[in-house]
Parts: structure tokens; sequence; C-alpha cells
């Protein structure tokens, strides 16, 4: 029997032992979530309590979101991995297996058989383990979102072996490559890895193959291959990995390298960081030597190969070639120019190739498998597989393997399980040398070429996923300041230039910088880029330049609006809530005085910068309740509740605002009477213009009257709100129609200034047969009917609702409340919906109906030309888009019917302008809204101003306050004022009472769901109490208060914020 | 072979660099790491020149580049200005105010930096010739301390370099005149590595002339035996001389020696 024949059969014995085996993943990542105790729980278990087991420690699977993974096998029998296995489950299972039996809770997937990649064949596990009836609905592992995408190629071993056992390795057809290898010519070994299309891995991407042939015919007494194992990007950790789970596979793609180069000599340069790595790869040098894999003679084939480790002390700049090589020569790990190449004159001035972990680790397969087959997989230019640590804003963090050619897309959503209900901003591939996509190209496949076409780079395999919770800038500073500090300070570009770029990116982070700021960034990034010695430097600069490529306009709010928009950068972010309010309001201030009982306070901090308190405290989506940190623990504050809660208080009483007895002698006419215009007409009337606006229909509040049921907003507290707004000065003239009532050139030549805001109030058509049918009725028509006080009857009908957004909603809840029964039809899942959660929610309970993944095909009349049926086309989920959903695609011959008397399309608005545009010529976009500059909020035509959804498209009244709020400012500029709102002293921010450490979002009480409330228009969500309201504003964490404003105590220690 | 250099070819006879080639014909190339005496570092990066054709296009340090048949180069492209003025700029900041930087920045059209200038006046450019001659020549007793902008050259951990044999090389080279020796009762005192050298006594006249360990180090090195200082070694050279030639007679020999 030959040596491997031997030790397979040994390694074959104690990965299929013939008795239960427990495997437990044990790499650094496994560790580090207490792998360690779990293990020692199944030895405990074997040796004190007679467990007949086998227990035995391997790699990582990848999966290091859900360590500690444990994989348990009955003999023979299917493989079942546990996830996030703590000491309690181990137990369990320990417990479990005495009988025989498997516990069915936190079970990530089974196996059936184990691919053996090296000869590309299978071994069958003999029975399945069908005696568990719990286990039978776990899903193949392989099926799973996570490992389904995953082609695991230079990871094949890690996770299933122990890397310990030198005999577990041979067994999953270890050093068969090697033997293959040297019974050949070195020539035909080349040969194969060039035409394998194999790159670099380490980022280069430079050809393998083509690298190894120069090595090759260098001519030399001595020649060195390498391995770099220098890993240091942040975030990164594939080749630790590689080397903790399968030490050996490195060993035999560096001695076939040696093979084939001529080199006797291989070095492996590791971190010295990674202690485990280095004893791992120690332990299997020997046990190779041993075998006779290493030393003299390999195989008998007279090629001499040894191998050592050279541990590297944690330089980043050490990765980098020619430093690296100075480092292994006991010099200072610093660049030097280059030629001479290292293929030439390396290592000792010898021929060197040098090569990273991951490239090595697929050698072996391609030499046994062949060139053909490793090509099979990938692009035209990228062959083979890539690993990428994937990290950041994602669900499931970890190690995953994919081919090359796989799009972005399916990485980040079905592999990585999306970023939790945020919204994807950007991905950073290739670390702090590399660039980032944006979520507009995740299209984009994994592919060298593709990559660095888009400003990124493939990188060693870091893939950092950031959230709409990500500022660029702060990235780009994070990684400058990465760079700067591992900069070796030998060239001057980039020990000087990485500095003076941290320093312009501190600046514009502090909101103390100007454009000229920024055009020095830039013009500096592309010098340093330039000129720098060695890839370090040359690289650097790449997270500025991308970012600064797609996210130019967050550099440019950070320095002219001094806005961090992701508030991430402290010194221009009173609160996280404050920041993304889009109206600012000052939400910390607010909630505090609520917690002292001063709802007075409360509610005038809340006015200061929203005129519609009481409105928003219904209607608002709360975009800042998203980044309330305090939901980082348990729930976000209620905010929006308490807005309401101190609103209704105050509105109760009598409640006054008196306009300025300054006038400007200056008029505005304001167009549209939504919440855009209304705020506007409300800032500019407490500046002292003159403001008027022209409202088409028979009330005023736009959208808030008209496209919001009574149940959620009744028209008495608007209207309340918009008279506080008239007793400010505002004058409001409704049922005035431009073109017919009125033209924009009067208004032009009345008002000294005007402002659009008509919000999008036309319904976009179904653009299907028949959808000009009596009885299709759009649903802004629908509602709008309703709230005009047009008597409809629908008891007995059925109304069929199409789309998923709010207005869809709100037609099937106020269908219901006419008596009808409502049916929503969406094109997506549940989940893709656009309309708010608990709105969903409330529709169902109150038994709105839903069909998913259907879209219309035509809609069918009776002879009168009365709707009768809709036919829709039933879809299936299709490849991820860029919104992170997955696109509906056609099941060709699937329809389904519905009865129909009434159909609501619901798919989406767009603005309407009447005679407008027509009138005064104003840009457009594609989508049909106005073009304004983005900061003086004025359109093309001099003195006209625009915002709200008539130019940002369909959003929410927040969004139309805030925009108010920027034109009100802007027009006052416009008319010769400094823009200032209201002046506000710079507030005490002061913590008063303990933050309330336990307890959970109090939720408001409402109508109870009964025969009563679903024939009802009131209100279905109740304020809250007085005890409510103060037990929900005490859990607020106060992040506005900065450490060093609250000297008492320091960082209050609350806020996940400081930790993270 | 023949090299194309700003649009001019000229002929190469064996090995040299661009920045060699540019020097000979007259061709200016700003220089700071460079030393005719030294391997090339290009660590300064002011003599970036942009290669046309015959390499990988783009700009790369003269003084580092070989010459290749067929090599074009631009020494004074857009863009090899551009980026040279940056780089220049980026040493005014580091180095603010020191003339030497001045001076060269000035030839390179830059009178200030728009960077933000060191605290701490500094005035080395960290071309690191010292720390190179010293490794040649002397014991590498000075090198460079830690990483990027913290970037110094000194004694190990700042101290008095136990190995600086006195040979006052480093003083010789540096192109900044930053780093000065004096003698000072016997000691040789250099600044601002912190050397503190013993010297050798001249065996003719008793002054200090070296570095003691210098003595020892040629002595080692070429066999060379040195105990007299520079001018008692000049007369005794010019008495063997004039021995030699007969020319005692001319002189009174005698009478000069002390
Ligand atoms: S002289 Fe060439 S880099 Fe300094």
């Amino acid at each position: 029997m030959s040596i491997l024949e031997e030790l397979k059969a040994k390694g074959n014995g104690s990965l299929y032992p013939d008795k239960v085996k427990i495997l437990v993943g044990r790499a650094s990542c496994g560790k580090a979530s207490g792998a360690d105790k779990v293990y020692n729980t199944f030895i405990d278990a074997v040796e004190q309590q007679g467990l007949d087991a086998v227990v035995s420690s391997s790699g990582c699977l990848g999966f290091c979101q859900q360590e500690p993974l444990v994989a348990v096998q009955f003999p023979g029998g299917t493989r079942y991995v546990y996830h996030d296995v703590d000491v309690d489950l181990a137990g369990e299972i320990a417990a479990a297996l005495k009988n025989n039996t498997l516990p069915a809770r936190q079970v990530l997937g089974k196996e059936e058989e184990d691919e053996l990649i090296v000869y590309g064949t299978t071994n069958q596990f003999a029975q399945k383990t069908d005696f568990i009836k719990e286990l039978k609905q776990v899903p193949y592992l392989n099926k799973i979102p996570f490992y389904a995408l995953q082609v695991k190629i230079a990871t094949r071993n890690c996770g299933y072996i122990n890397p310990a056992s030198l005999e577990e390795y041979v067994a999953r057809g270890g050093y068969e490559a090697l033997r293959k290898a040297v019974s050949g010519t070195p020539e035909e070994v080349i040969k194969e890895v060039k035409d394998s299309g194999l790159r670099g891995r380490g980022g280069g991407g430079f050809s393998t193959g083509q690298k190894w042939e120069f090595a090759r015919k260098s001519v030399s007494d001595e020649k060195y291959v390498i391995c770099n194992a220098d890993e240091g990007d942040p975030g990164a950790y594939m080749d630790r990995s590689l080397l903790e789970g399968d030490p050996h596979t490195i060993l035999e793609g560096m001695a076939i390298g040696g093979y084939a180069m001529g080199a006797e000599t291989g070095i492996i340069y590791c971190r010295a960081e990674y202690p485990l790595a280095v004893q791992t790869l120690q332990k299997a040098i020997k046990q190779a030597e041993e075998a006779g894999f290493l030393g003299e003679n390999v195989f008998g084939s007279g090629f001499n190969f040894k191998l050592k480790i050279v541990k590297g002390q944690g330089a980043f700049v050490c990765g980098e070639e020619t430093a690296l090589i100075a480092s292994i020569e006991g010099k200072m790990g610093e660049p030097r120019p280059r030629p001479p190449f290292p293929a030439v004159s390396g290592l000792w001035g010898k021929p060197t190739n040098i090569n990273n972990v991951e490239t090595w680790a697929n050698i072996p397969p391609i030499v046994t498998r062949g060139a053909g087959w490793f090509s099979s997989y990938g692009t035209e230019g990228s062959k083979g597989t890539k690993v990428f640590a994937l990290v950041g804003n994602i669900m499931n963090n970890g190690l995953v393997e994919v081919p090359m050619g796989t799009k972005i897309a399916d990485i980040v959503y079905e592999t990585g399980g999306g970023c939790g209900g945020y919204a994807l901003k950007a991905i950073q591939l290739g670390g702090p040398s590399g660039g980032c996509i944006t979520a507009d190209m995740l299209d984009l496949q994994v592919d060298y070429e593709v990559l660095k076409e888009v400003g990124a780079i493939m990188g060693s395999g870091g893939m950092v996923v950031m959230d709409e919770r990500t500022c660029m800038v702060d990235v780009a500073r994070y990684f400058l300041d990465f760079t700067q500090g591992e900069s070796c300070g030998k060239c001057t570009p980039c020990r000087e230039g990485t500095k003076q770029m941290l320093l312009l990116l501190n600046k514009i982070c502090e909101g103390k910088a100007t454009m000229a700021d920024l055009e020095l960034l830039e013009e500096l990034s592309l010098a340093v880029r330039d000129a720098a010695l060695c890839g370090l430097g040359q690289t650097a600069p790449n997270p500025v330049l991308s970012t600064l490529r797609y996210f130019r306009e967050e550099y440019e709010a950070h320095i002219i609006d001094k806005f961090c928009p992701a508030s991430v950068c402290a010194a221009l972010v009173v609160a996280p809530c404050q920041n993304t309010c889009p109206a600012g309001i000052d939400v910390p201030l607010y909630i505090d005085a609520i917690k002292q009982g001063n709802y007075q306070e409360s509610y005038d901090i809340v006015y200061r910068d929203n005129p519609l308190p009481a409105t928003c405290g219904r209607v608002c989506p709360a975009l800042c309740a998203r980044r309330c940190r305090r939901g980082l623990l348990d729930d976000a504050i209620g905010i929006r509740e308490l807005k309401r809660f101190a609103a209704d208080k105050v509105m109760a009483g009598d409640y006054k605002v008196t306009p300025p007895a300054k006038r400007k002698g200056k008029s505005v006419g304001i167009v549209g009477s939504g919440p855009a215009g209304l705020t506007c007409a409300y800032y500019l009337a407490q500046l002292g213009y003159d403001a008027t606006i022209y409202e088409a229909l028979p009330v005023a509040g736009g959208m808030m009257a008209v496209g919001i049921p009574e149940f959620r907003l009744p028209a008495a507290v608007l209207n309340k709100e918009i008279s506080l707004i008239q007793d400010m000065g505002v004058e409001i003239k409704t049922n005035v129609r431009i073109g017919k009532d009125i033209t924009m050139k009067q208004l032009q030549k009345e008002h000294d200034a005007l402002f659009v805001g008509v919000g999008a109030h036309k319904d976009q058509a179904l653009g299907v047969p028949g959808d000009d049918l009596n009885g299709v009725v759009s649903g802004i028509e629908f509602l709008r009917d309703i709230s005009l006080g047009k008597k409809v009857d629908l008891a007995g009908k059925t109304v069929v609702i199409i789309g998923g957004g709010n207005v869809a909603i709100d037609v099937a809840r106020t269908s219901i409340r006419l008596g009808a029964k409502a049916h929503i039809v969406y094109r997506r899942e549940e989940k893709d919906m656009p309309a708010f959660a608990s709105e969903i929610h409330e529709a169902r309970e109150e038994g709105t109906q839903f069909t998913f993944l259907a879209a219309p095909l035509k809609v069918v009349g009776n002879k009168k030309n009365k709707v009768k049926q809709i036919v829709l086309q039933s879809m299936k989920l299709g490849p991820y888009d860029r919104s992170g959903r997955r696109r509906p695609v056609a099941i060709e011959g699937a329809e389904i019917t519905l009865d129909a008397d009434l159909i609501v399309p619901a798919i989406g608005q767009e603005p309407g302008y009447d005679k407008i545009d027509e009138e005064l010529k104003l840009n457009k976009s594609r989508s049909n809204t106005l073009v304004v500059d983005k900061r003086s909020m004025v359109t093309n035509i001099e003195g006209v101003f625009a915002g709200g959804d008539c130019v940002s498209g369909p959003a929410t009244v927040v969004e139309a306050i805030g925009a108010g709020k920027k034109a009100a400012s802007a027009i006052d500029k416009y008319l010769g004022g400094d823009g200032v709102l209201y002046q506000a002293e710079e507030p005490q921010r002061k913590l008063v009472g303990a933050v309330a450490e336990a307890g959970r979002l109090v939720k408001p009480n409402c109508i109870p769901l009964d025969a009563k409330r679903l024939k009802s228009f009131d209100e279905v969500e109740f304020a809250y109490t007085e005890e409510q309201a103060i037990t929900e504003a005490k859990r607020c964490m106060r992040c506005d208060i900065k450490e060093s404003d609250d000297d008492d105590n320091g960082s209050c220690g609350h806020c996940p914020g400081c930790g993270c | 072979m023949y090299i194309t250099i700003n649009g001019t070819d000229y002929e190469v006879r064996g090995e040299s660099t661009v920045l060699e080639v540019a020097q000979r014909e007259g061709i200016y190339i700003p220089t700071l790491c460079h030393h005719p005496a030294l391997e090339p570092y290009g660590a300064c990066r002011l003599c970036l020149v942009e290669i046309i054709a015959g390499g990988r296009p783009g700009l790369t340090a003269s003084c580092a580049l070989p010459v290749s048949e067929g090599l074009v180069i631009e020494t004074d492209s857009p863009r090899v200005h551009h980026v040279r003025q940056i780089t220049m700029k980026l040493i005014m900041a580091a180095c603010p105010d020191v003339p030497a930087v001045m001076e060269l920045a000035e030839k390179l059209g830059v009178t200030d930096t728009p960077y933000q200038k060191a605290s701490v006046p500094n005035s080395c450019v960290l071309c690191g010739i010292c720390v190179r001659i010293c490794s040649k020549v002397g014991t590498s007793a000075i090198g460079f301390a830690y990483r990027g902008s913290d970037r110094q050259v000194m004694g190990p951990w700042d101290k008095t370099p136990d190995t600086c044999l006195g040979c006052r090389a480093c003083e010789n080279v540096c192109p900044m005149g930053l780093i000065k020796f004096e003698e000072k009762d016997g000691v040789l005192i250099g600044e601002p590595f912190k050397s503190r050298v013993t010297m050798a006594k001249c065996s003719e006249c008793g002054r200090f002339f070296t570095g003691a360990p210098m003595v020892g180090t040629l002595q080692q090195r070429v066999g060379l035996a040195v105990d007299l200082c520079p001018e008692c070694q000049k007369t005794k050279e010019a008495r063997l001389l004039a021995h030699a030639g007969g020319l005692g007679r001319y002189f009174n020999l005698e009478k000069q020696d002390h």
C-alpha cells in the first residue's frame, strides 16, 4: 500500500468513524464565539457521562455569523449542522444522542454526501437518519441561501476536516496533486496552471501561470516560492480561515509550485497576529515532512522541497512583495523600486515567486482536475471562484466562496441575506486599497476587469457592505486613517500625502472645510496615486477617489450644508433622530420636555420646526425612529407617538400664534396647499411676508386632506393646524385652479416670488386592456371623493386594489368601512410592500385579503362595459434587483381571475400640473417631476421656486414640510433676507432624571377591533395617556448630550453609539 | 542602445539609469534622495519622469529606472510637472521655511504650499542619504525609526549610537546640512544623532583628528594604519616625496617638523 493509500484509509476512519461523530468548528472565529466551551462540553459528555461518540475539531465552515457551528453525524448517516451552539444546546445534543435522537432546534442544515473536489467524486452516506422525525424538514445545507450559490474550491476542506489531521486531508484527496505533478514535467504543471486562467487572489490579479513561467525561466542555482499570508485589510480574514482550517492545501500548493518553478525552498510569511494559524502550519509542516511530502526526494521524484514559516510583525506594507522580501531578509519592511522584479531578483537576490494563500489553495484541484474543469467556472477573463469575507451591515456575516461571474446582488441579498431592512448604500471591495460600488451596480459580476472599470478592485476578498447608516466621507476617512498609520514613511507622497489627505478629510467631517479643500483633496489623491513608490501608497487614495466618484454630493453636504446625511459625523450631528428628520426637529429636547411634564414647551420645540405637529404625530413614517439608537438595545423610542401626545395636549387648550408686527412689504404666491405649500407659507408669514396660497380643491391640506382617510387623520385635527397657519397671516384661496381661474403670469405679476407645491396627485394608469371600463377608479380619486364627502355605498361589493403602497392600504381600509370586501393584489412579496408595516397589519386585521406575486393582465367587463373581473398573471421571484427585492417574473400560462365590482389601481402617482408648466415652460425630469436647484429650490424660471412631491416624486408629509422650510429660507434670501427662519438660542442639553434602562416601546391604545370599528371612520389609534407618554419619554437615551457637556457622568454608557 | 528623452535620441552605452543619462546630457531633473555613490532609493519622488513608450506607461522615479532600448521619456510633461509640484508642496508643508527646501521649490516654480504645515519645525526631508551612507561606509549606526509621518532618523532608541565611527560621512552628504560634528575635548560630538565618539590622537603632533573607532576600522577593513592627523600625514608624504625625488636639500624639512 502506498503511503497515500495508507493515510487515506486512516483518514476515512476518522472522517467517518463507526460511532457518532461530533465536529466543532474551532477556528479563531468559532473560538471567539465560545466554541472551546462547547467542545469541552462534548468532551465532558464522552469522558464523564459515557456518551459513545468521537468529538473532533474543524476549521471554519464560513458562516461566522452563526458560530459556533457543530456538525453531528450518526455512523454513516445524515450529518446535521447546528448553529449558534452554546453550552446548553451542546448539553442538549449530548443528552439526546444518548437516546439515539437529536434536538430539533437551531439546525442550520443537513448533508447526505461529501463532495471530494480534488477527485470530482462524492462520498454518499450509506443510511439516512430518518428515525428522527423532527429533523425531516431540515433543508440541505447547500440549499440554504447562505450556501446555495457557493462553490468551494479553495475552502473545500474548511469545516470538514480536522486541520491537525494529515490523514483526513489525504482522505479527501490531499497530496494526490503533488504526486501527479512530480510524476510529470514542471512544464506540464505550468501549462495546466496557465490554461486554468487562475489569477492572483491577493488583489493584483496577475496570471499565476505566467508568473510561474517567468520564475521558471529565470536561471539561478537557487529559487524561492513564498506564500504571502500577511493578511492585513481591516475586516478580511480569508487567509486566516484557510490557514487554520486546511493548512496542508497551502503546503501542497507550494510544493507543486516549487516543483514547477525549480525552487527547493518555500517560505510562508504569516502574520504573527495569527498564532493559531502559525501553530497549525507548524504542525502540518512537521506531518508532511514525516510522511515524505516535504523534504528530500518527494514521491521518489528526486525533487527536494523544504518549507519554513517566517512571522511578520504586523506591518500592512509587508504585504507588498518587495517589502515582504526585505522583511524576510531581516531588513526593515520597506518597499524598494521595481525593476528588478522578484521573479528575476527577489529574496537574497534570487528569483522568487510570491502568491497569496488563496491562490496556493487553488493549485491542488487544478492539477488533479485539470485546467478545463477549473475554467468552467467564471467569466471570460476571470476563472474559478473567489473567497470573500462578507462583513459590515449584512445579516449573514461570513466567509463565502462564489464562482467568478456571480452577481454582487446575489452575494449581498441571497448569500448575505441583505441589510436587515436598511437600504444598501455601497460595498467596499479590496479594503483600504480598493474602492466602492454603489447600490446601482448590484448587477455587476465578480470579475477582475468589471470591478476595476467601476473604480473598485477584486482585492484580496474584503467585501464590506454598507447601508444607509454609513457616511461615505467617514468611510474614506477611516480607510485613510488606516493607510496613513500603515505607511512605512519611505516615500514623500505616501508619507506626507496620506497625512494631508487625512487632515483634509477630518476637516470635512468636522464641517470646517471649504470647496477649495475638496478640490485640494481630489488633486492630492490623484497625485499620490500617480507618484507613490509602492502599491500601498498608490492605492491608498482609492477609497477617497471612489467615494468622490459616487458620493460627491455627500462630501458637498458636509462642506456646504454642514450636514452629515447619514448622521455619523459627530461634529455635525446633534442626535441621529434630529439629524434624520427632514424638518430637523430637535427630538431629544422635546422628548425631554415631556419627561419633565412640560408639554407646552415640548410642543413649542416641535412647532418651531414643523407647523403640523398633530398631523405628523399621526401620519409621519418617523424616519427618525429608524435611526434611534435605543433601537439597537431594544425598541426605538415612540417618537411619533410622543409628538402626537404633546400636540393633542396643547391643541386641546387654546394655543395661539401671532403674526409679526413688522412687515416686509413683499408678497409670495404659493400654488398648492399641501404640507410643502402650507409650511412654506407659514414660515414666510412668520418672517413678515404676505403669503397667499392658491388651492384648486375646495379644501386646504392637499394630500393630507384628500389622500389620508379620516380614521388615520381626522379632518378636524388637520383643519385646526391649518387655521393656526392662517392665524399667522397666511391667506388661503381655495377653488382656484391655475389655467382656469387664474394664470401663472398673473401670479407672477401679483407676487414678488412664487412657490409651486402642487404635489403628485395623478394616478398612473393600469396600462392593461379594460383599464378604462366603468368601475375602474384610481386610488387617489377614490380617496379624494370620499374625503370630499361623496356618498359611496359599497355594501356587499368586492373591491380589488392593485398596488402595495399606503394608498392601496388606505383604499382597502376605506372600502371595508363602506361595507365592501377588499382584496389587495401586489406583484411582489409582502415584505417588499412599500406601505408601512403597521398599516398592512391593521388592514389585514380588518379583513383585507392579499394576493401576492400577481400582476393585472386585463380587466373584463360585462355587456354594459361595467367591471366584472380582473385577470391576473401569476409571478414568481426572479433575480434580485437594485432595490434588494427579487424581481417578479411572469409564470407563463399561470393566471388567476378575481371577481370585482370596483378595481382601484394604486400603483404610484405623478405630479399633474394643469396649465402651470405649459405657461411657464418649467424644466421637468423624465419622471415628470420639476427640476430645481437642490439648495436654492429655484426652478429654471427666476423667482419661481418649487418643492414637495412635485419635485421629489411621491414622498412623505414630513419630507414635504422639510422642502417647504428650505424653500421659505431660499425665497427669503431671494427677496433680500438672510434665510434664517427663526432665532433660537443654543439649548442647554442636560440629562435630568435617569434613563429608563428596562422597558420596551409603549404601544398606544387603539379602538378595539370589532364590528363597530369596521363601520366607523373614527380615528383608530389613541394618543398616549400622560402616564404612557412619560414612561416612553424616559426611555430616551439623550444621544444629543455630548460627553463633554455632561461632565458629571462622562459617557453615560447607555447608548451603543458610543461603544460601537 | 538608444533612448529618447524629451524628443531627442541619446545613445547610451552600458548600464545606467535614466537620471544618470539626463544628468550627463544636461537635462535637469530635480532630486532629493539620490546620491551618486548610493544605490537607487526612489523615495523623494521628485525625480519622477513619464514613460511614454518602451516601458509601463506612467510616472516613475528616474533615479531607479534602468535605461533600456527604445525607452521614450518625458522629464517635464504637464503630468510630471503637476505631480512634481504637488510632491514639492508636500515637502514644503512637512519642512516649512527650510531654506534649502525653499530654494529647490523655487526652481520648480513653487512658492507656497496649500497644505497644513508641520507644527513642530522640522528640517529633515527624510531623503535617507545619511542612513544609507552609514550603512554603506559606516556601521548602520543610525537608521529610521517609526512609521509613516512619524518617521525620523536617529540612533537606536534615540540614544547615542554606540557603533558610530565618527567618520562624518553623514555630515558630508546631508543635502540639508543638518548634521554637524564638533570636536570638544577629544570627543567628537555629532548632532542630531547624539553621537559621542572618542577621538584618536595624532602620534606626531598630538592633536585629536578623527574618531578613534574610525582608525580601528580602517586598519581592519583595508589594513591601513592611520596614526597621523591629515596635516602630519601630508607633511610626512611630502617628506617622503621629497626624499624620493632627492629634493631634501632644497627644503629644510627637519625644521618644519614639529
Ligand atoms: S531622487 Fe529619485 S526618488 Fe528621490
